[in-house]
């Protein structure tokens, strides 16, 4: 049995004003792993992650999610509608949250289902309260994002990106802007994911989750991937001196 | 001398009732019409296309930068001479509705700009298409940041079409100088018209405190509840000033 590769990305290129953020980024990620990205601030692990649903376009080089290239077609690149089309496959949670304030938590998880697939919104409705239960948020469908805690909005807004049912999750930071007492309560959402084979991309610094969860951990530093590894050999035995040097400062 | 009598005639004159109506469906069609051009006027200002901003900037620098009493006489007076002839309301409907929308426009562009970009890269994270990132997400949240600039230009415009008496469209003011003319009492027959003003901008107002609410949903909570919308990040919104 082959696994299917969910993203391939090669040689990713991206500069901003003349500063090269991204110098080649190859990355392949197979279904039902879990890769947690690594790297000192500013290196560019944030506007990788949005490379891969084309949120950031890349200056040069390819990304592919299940075998289809975002952001091309056969006729060159395509208009912003036709990549939202290919964005249904990737979910995306952000350090902020980003949930829509004029939404209740029912309501943002329906949005995708109700405004991009254009389910109904009962329907649709229905499925919501299930993935909110499922993120133990039952109680909460009729809050507002303001009247929910961090740890809260934050599985909210996991849920509303499983209720696209995507082949992949990308996770940027998804604890940094939390309290400590709410950090568990996210990952054990995330880890439970995994237990149920879903490929995922977290860049995130909890080292506890790095151990516990991840198949492999990838050091980003100055745009380009330092390191790429298990995680019992990426932190007892890191290849490169870049990679040492982190290491000793956050651990 | 004041007279009390003259004063209540004014007040139950129909010619007066009549004005008041003709200046209260002047503003709403107005608005109604200048709203959704204020819209497109707004997206073509942040259009990716030069010429389209170039064209949308030319318009509201022009609409601001000269007085809506010199447009009106323009478009009703000045512009048969080049074979285009409107009708008095038609003419009046187009001074107001392009001279607002320009004001509009730079409400809407605020309100737009107002929303964190975060919310509109969720939804496209989520795979809307652009139309719907504007609909579903950024445009509902813009209109909380809007109504109250929005409610005082609808005050103010219930004010400002007292301009177009001078085109003689007979709305409140030209009508209360119709009934004047039959007894001479200026200041009871003003006094009156000035009455009715007042009723419609409150009865606005509170029009407005109601939209506001209705806009405000999921921001309700929070030390501040109640006076929310008030200023909330759109001090430079409250200051249009014409
Ligand atoms: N839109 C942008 N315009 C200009 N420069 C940008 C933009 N986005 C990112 N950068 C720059 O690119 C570099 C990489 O940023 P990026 O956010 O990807 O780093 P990061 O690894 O995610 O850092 P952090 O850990 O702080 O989140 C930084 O120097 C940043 O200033
Ligand atoms: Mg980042």
């Amino acid at each position: 049995m082959t696994t299917e590769t969910v993203v391939e990305a090669r040689q990713v290129r991206k500069s901003y004003g003349g500063v090269e953020v991204l110098k080649g980024i190859d990355l392949t990620v197979r279904q039902g792993e879990v890769v947690l990205v690594l790297g000192p601030s500013g290196g560019g692990k944030s506007t990788f992650l949005r490379t891969l649903n084309h949120l950031e376009t890349p200056d040069s080089g390819t990304v592919s999610i299940c075998g289809e290239r975002i952001g091309y077609g056969e006729r060159g690149a395509l208009r912003e509608s036709r990549i939202a089309v290919q964005r249904r496959r990737t979910g995306m949670v952000f350090q902020q949250f980003n949930l829509f304030p004029n939404m209740t938590a029912l309501d943002n998880v329906a949005s995708g289902p109700v405004h991009v697939n254009g389910v109904s919104k009962a329907q649709a409705r229905v499925a919501a309260g299930e993935l909110l239960a499922m993120v133990g948020l039952a109680d909460k469908t009729r809050s507002y994002p303001s009247q929910l805690s961090g740890g809260q909005q934050q599985r909210v807004a996991i849920a509303r990106a499983l209720a696209m049912r995507p082949e992949l999750l990308l996770f940027d930071e998804p604890t940094s802007a939390l309290d400590p007492e709410m950090v568990g309560e996210v990952l054990d959402v995330m880890v439970r994911l995994r237990e149920e084979g879903m490929t995922m991309i977290v860049v995130s610094h909890e080292m506890g989750f790095a151990r516990a969860a991840a198949d492999r951990v990838v050091f980003i530093a100055d745009g380009t991937v330092v390191e790429d590894k298990s995680p019992d050999l990426f932190f007892s035995a890191p290849e490169h001196e870049r990679t040492r040097q982190f290491l000793d400062r956050i651990l | 001398m004041w007279s009390w009598d003259a004063f209540f005639s004014f007040l139950t004159n129909p010619q007066l009732v009549q004005g008041a109506w003709t200046t209260i469906w002047l503003t709403t069609v107005s608005m109604a019409l200048a709203l959704p051009l204020a819209v497109l006027v707004a997206l073509g200002r942040a259009s990716r296309f030069r010429p389209v901003r170039l064209v949308t900037g030319f318009y509201v620098w022009l609409m601001r930068g000269t007085p809506l009493l010199v447009q009106l006489v323009i478009i009703y007076t000045g512009l048969p001479q080049l074979g285009l002839r409107l009708g008095v309301i038609s003419a009046a409907l187009t001074g107001l509705v392009l001279n607002e929308a320009a004001y509009l426009s730079e409400i809407v562009r605020a309100g737009v700009l107002s929303v964190p970009r975060g919310q509109s890269e969720a939804a496209r994270a989520l795979g809307m298409p652009p139309w719907k990132v504007f609909r579903v997400v950024v445009m509902p949240q813009a209109l909380r940041v809007m109504v109250p600039p929005l409610g005082n230009s609808f005050n103010g415009l219930l004010k400002t079409t007292t301009l177009v008496s001078v085109i003689s469209v007979e709305e409140l003011l030209r009508r209360t100088q119709f009934a004047v003319q039959t007894n001479f009492r200026v200041l009871e027959g003003l006094t009156a018209a000035a009455l009715y003003y007042l009723a419609m901008t409150t009865l606005w107002g509170l029009v407005q405190r109601w939209l506001e609410i209705r806009v405000g949903r999921g921001h309700q909570t929070g030390p501040s509840k109640g006076r929310r919308i008030k200023s909330a990040a759109v001090p430079a919104l409250e200051m249009e000033i014409r």
